[in-house]
């Protein structure tokens, strides 16, 4: 019997997307992220805030996704990824807070909310998440970007690894 | 029966600078790169090339002695991706709260570079310091 050395591509894939303005979500702080930008994995979305991830393409995934708020006094906000398909929030809290100065940005710990979706956690379904808001203080809005005099144009990202 | 889908490189990347690196004065810096664990070709002491595309994720930490605003980003071919979510603004004479952190896909044999930069209204007695191990440039080849 012989082996043929295969040299097929890894199946990992990224995306890279900015986030955006949107409204909140039921009265939740929802973060928004281009979804045209979606194009190499197999993660779809139809509103920017709502991110299908498929049963079909028997793939893990892990999402990485930052929010930016801005306030008129100091404020906080926690935020992590919600599976909406069985309602539940999944993977590690992201955390901000806001100075007085709402163009300033004072992460205190990680600024990153991540999550990990392994193929053995579909159970034929697709799975849809949302990266929402868990708790808040103070006055926060989401802006989705902050601009300050001319040069900086800050704003928040997801990052979508597909094995 | 296994294949390896990488034969010959380690399908991570994970570059550093080993030492610490320091500016006065407000301006936009390509930061020092000088230490790879794992794939990654590093030229000019700053700039990085991969034989794949790639997932990249920077970090940053460290101090200024000011209030300021103070983010990065990667760089691929000279044009700046990404900008992180500037961690330093409003913190006056502290470390950075938390590590500032950017991200960019890249393709084969792009020139990777990372940069920090420093917001005019700063002042150009603004000092920073970036602790040896930062910046880290970590991600995956993608193949």
């Amino acid at each position: 019997m012989t082996f043929v050395k295969s040299f097929v591509k890894s199946s990992i894939k990224s995306d890279i997307l900015q986030n955006k303005e949107g409204a909140d979500i039921d009265g939740t702080m929802t973060a928004h992220f281009d979804r045209t930008q979606l194009s190499n994995t197999d993660v779809t979305s139809s509103n920017d805030y709502q991110f299908v991830l498929p049963a079909s393409s028997g793939s893990s995934y892990i999402l990485e996704g930052g929010l930016i708020i801005s306030a008129s006094s100091t404020s906080t906000i926690t935020f992590q990824w919600y599976d909406e398909t069985n309602s539940k929030f999944i993977g590690y809290k992201g955390f901000l807070a806001s100075q007085t100065d709402p163009n300033q940005v004072d992460p205190w710990y990680n600024t990153l909310a991540s999550c990990v979706v392994l193929s053995s956690d579909f159970s034929g379904s697709d799975i849809t998440l949302s990266l929402r808001a868990v708790s808040e203080t103070g006055s926060a809005t989401y802006p989705a970007t902050l601009t300050f005099s001319g040069i900086r144009n800050t704003k928040a990202i997801l990052r979508i690894l597909q094995t | 029966m296994s294949y390896k889908n990488f034969e010959t490189s380690s399908p991570l990347v994970a570059c550093y600078n080993s030492t610490s690196q320091s500016t006065t004065g407000v301006f936009d810096k390509i930061m020092s790169i000088d230490s790879s664990l794992f794939s990654g070709e590093i030229s000019g002491g700053d700039t990085i090339t991969l034989d794949y595309k790639a997932a990249l994720m920077g970090d940053i930490y460290g101090q200024t002695n000011n209030s300021l605003g103070f983010w990065s980003s990667f760089h691929l071919n000279g044009t700046r991706q990404y900008q992180g979510l500037d961690v330093c603004s409003g913190i006056s004479t502290a470390s950075f709260k938390a590590p500032e952190q950017f991200f960019t896909n890249s393709d084969v044999n792009d020139q990777i570079e990372s940069e920090w930069r420093v917001h005019p209204l700063a002042g150009s007695g603004t000092s920073i310091y970036i602790t040896a191990g930062y910046p880290r440039l970590t991600g995956i080849l993608l193949k």
